[in-house]
């Protein structure tokens, strides 16, 4: 099983959501625990909610934190 | 080839959509005038925790990992970067104060959980893996706001610049640190387990913040209700700066 199937039957990438050729490299680059890890932590890849709600470059310019 | 920040900031990108989602929803809030000082508590929370963590880190390098080949260079870094974040706590107390917030009562506050959680696994990570989870951690969080962006901030809610020292400082002092941070990783001759732990680490840090930022949300979203406002830290009340004063 593929990264992006692992995520996608974990929920953390909406199986409708689009991904780029970019996305699914990135996603199939990361190792096993490193996807352990995001399936234990449920940080998921923005669905189109979020990528309709975050604007280009506001990521930028928001800032994380402090540090 | 992709370098080790290449691959670090791709994955970091991919998966911090929804806590870009909530830093958003803070930043734009409609009473992001009075919420503001309880968001500047959650950063507090963090900030304080930031040069002991790295002098923390630095120790366990030169301590039983001495013989580590990327100890030396870790402990100089997080000894320095510890150094430029010494006292940054301080902008924020002065900040909170200035929109009301007394420095005994910010004092006096239990922090977050979700603040806590954020900074006490990296702990668990130094002392009982290996200190180089820290960048991970470092990486999420050093990306500092853009001064144009809070001149926008302050021209909206009326919030004068001078209130928002701990984020002007950090727009103006910081905004070399991420390219120097990539320059650093790429330099350091890892393995596959500390490019894993300081992913890991980011990943771990998203999902924290998530929690931090939803709770400065939660947290106002109880302000009008008597019974939950008790510790909510806001600006009722008090007369904001023109929104044309400067910093």
């Amino acid at each position: 099983m593929s990264n992006v199937e692992r995520l996608q039957q974990a929920g953390l990438i909406q199986i409708h959501h689009p991904l780029t050729d970019a996305e699914i490299q990135s996603v199939n680059q990361l190792s096993p625990a490193e996807i352990d890890a995001l399936i234990s932590v449920r940080v998921k890849l923005g669905d189109e909610f979020f990528q309709r709600k975050v604007q280009d470059g506001d990521s930028h310019r928001m800032g994380t934190l402090l540090l | 080839m992709t370098t080790h920040s290449q691959r670090l900031r791709e994955t970091v990108c991919l998966f911090r959509a929804r806590l870009t989602s909530l830093i958003r929803d803070v930043w734009f809030h409609p009473r992001l005038a009075e919420l503001y000082p309880e968001f500047l508590f959650a950063i507090y929370g963090v900030t304080v925790s930031s040069a002991p963590a790295m002098r923390a880190a630095a120790g366990r390098c030169a301590g039983e990992l001495a013989d580590d080949p990327l100890a030396a260079w870790l402990r100089d870094y997080y000894l320095e970067h510890a150094e430029e974040e010494a006292g940054h706590e301080q902008w924020l107390l002065n900040d909170l104060h200035s929109l009301g917030v007394a420095r005994q009562r910010v004092l006096e506050r239990l922090p977050y959980t979700s603040v806590a959680a954020l900074v006490g696994v990296q702990y668990y990570w130094m002392f009982h893996v290996h200190p180089i989870a820290y960048l991970g951690y470092i990486a999420v969080l050093e990306a500092p706001t853009s001064i144009e962006f809070l001149e926008e901030v302050s021209r909206r809610t009326g919030i004068s610049l001078s209130s928002m020292s701990g984020h002007v400082m950090h727009a103006t002092l910081d905004p070399g640190h991420v390219a120097e941070f990539d320059a650093a990783l790429d330099s350091l001759p890892l393995l596959l387990h500390h490019q894993e732990l300081i992913t890991v680490s980011a990943i771990a840090t998203i999902a924290h913040l998530e929690k931090v930022f939803s709770d400065i949300l939660e947290h106002f979203a109880r302000v009008d209700d008597p019974a939950g406002a008790a510790t909510i830290f806001t600006t009722s009340g008090i007369a904001l700066a023109s929104p044309s004063s400067g910093f």
